[in-house]
């Protein structure tokens, strides 16, 4: 349903892109990219069941 | 500087935000954004006193707490139209190497994006994780149905341990 035209850094607001600075922008698009294709098996795994996850407010411990 | 950081971040975040609605695919027409008043506002109106609705979670005192004490945070509000579909929390470890969902709910009851909430939460969190530069993302106390999704997702089913005693997550890690 959503579009899956690529976008362009001009879509964004300049000073938001300016803020979050080039690097970041760059890792951002290449995780959306490769976020794009969702498998049909795992979203409907994620539908198989109540639609809420987690509960408690875990401190992540770092690797 | 603390004020400084959280332009950042709020920055950051409207950028992913922007990114991930034009690449992600559900069901329905959705749009992202912050936990804000809006959202808040939505919660309480459609979802507390909701009879289908099976956590009690409070996310109006879960988002001020993520705001006040965790500027490296993963807060998102999923809406379609005017009706808000889902919540997600989540937050970054002290270095920053781990994004950990802690919370994620879907809207009681009908609505737009049924069955997809817990899938644009989890693969938001990917895309943010790495944009942030984290190596790995946590999903914590995940039901039985969210492990197998996981799964083939290739995320690792880590048991209560003598390491993590107090919790079940499953983990990836990002690229």
């Amino acid at each position: 349903v959503n579009s899956t035209k690529p976008p362009s850094y001009a879509a964004l607001p300049a000073y938001i892109a300016e803020a979050a600075g080039a690097q970041f922008m760059t890792r951002l698009y290449a995780a959306a990219e490769r976020a794009q294709w969702v498998d049909e098996r795992v979203a409907a795994a994620f539908a198989d069941g109540p639609e809420f996850s987690g509960g408690q407010d875990v401190e992540p411990e770092d690797i | 500087v603390t004020a400084q950081l959280r332009a950042l971040h709020d920055a950051r975040a409207v950028a992913t935000y922007s990114v991930a609605q034009r690449f992600l695919r559900a069901r329905a027409p959705f749009q992202l954004g912050p936990i804000d008043a809006a959202a808040c506002t939505a919660f309480t109106q459609s979802w507390v006193a909701h009879p289908q609705r099976w956590p009690s979670w409070d996310w109006h005192a879960l988002s001020a707490k993520y705001y006040r004490h965790h500027y490296a945070r993963l807060d998102l509000a999923v809406w379609s139209g005017p009706t808000l579909c889902g919540l997600v929390l989540g937050r970054f470890s002290r270095a920053e190497t781990v994004l950990q969902l802690n919370f994620i709910e879907g809207a009681p009851g009908p609505h737009p994006l049924r069955g997809d909430v817990l899938n644009l939460g989890v693969t938001f969190g990917e895309i943010l994780g790495e944009a942030y530069g984290a190596k790995v993302l946590r999903v914590t106390c995940p039901a039985p149905h969210v492990v197998a999704a996981l799964a083939q997702k290739g995320y690792r089913d880590v048991a209560p341990s003598k390491i993590s005693p107090y919790y079940h997550f499953c983990e990836r890690q990002l690229p």
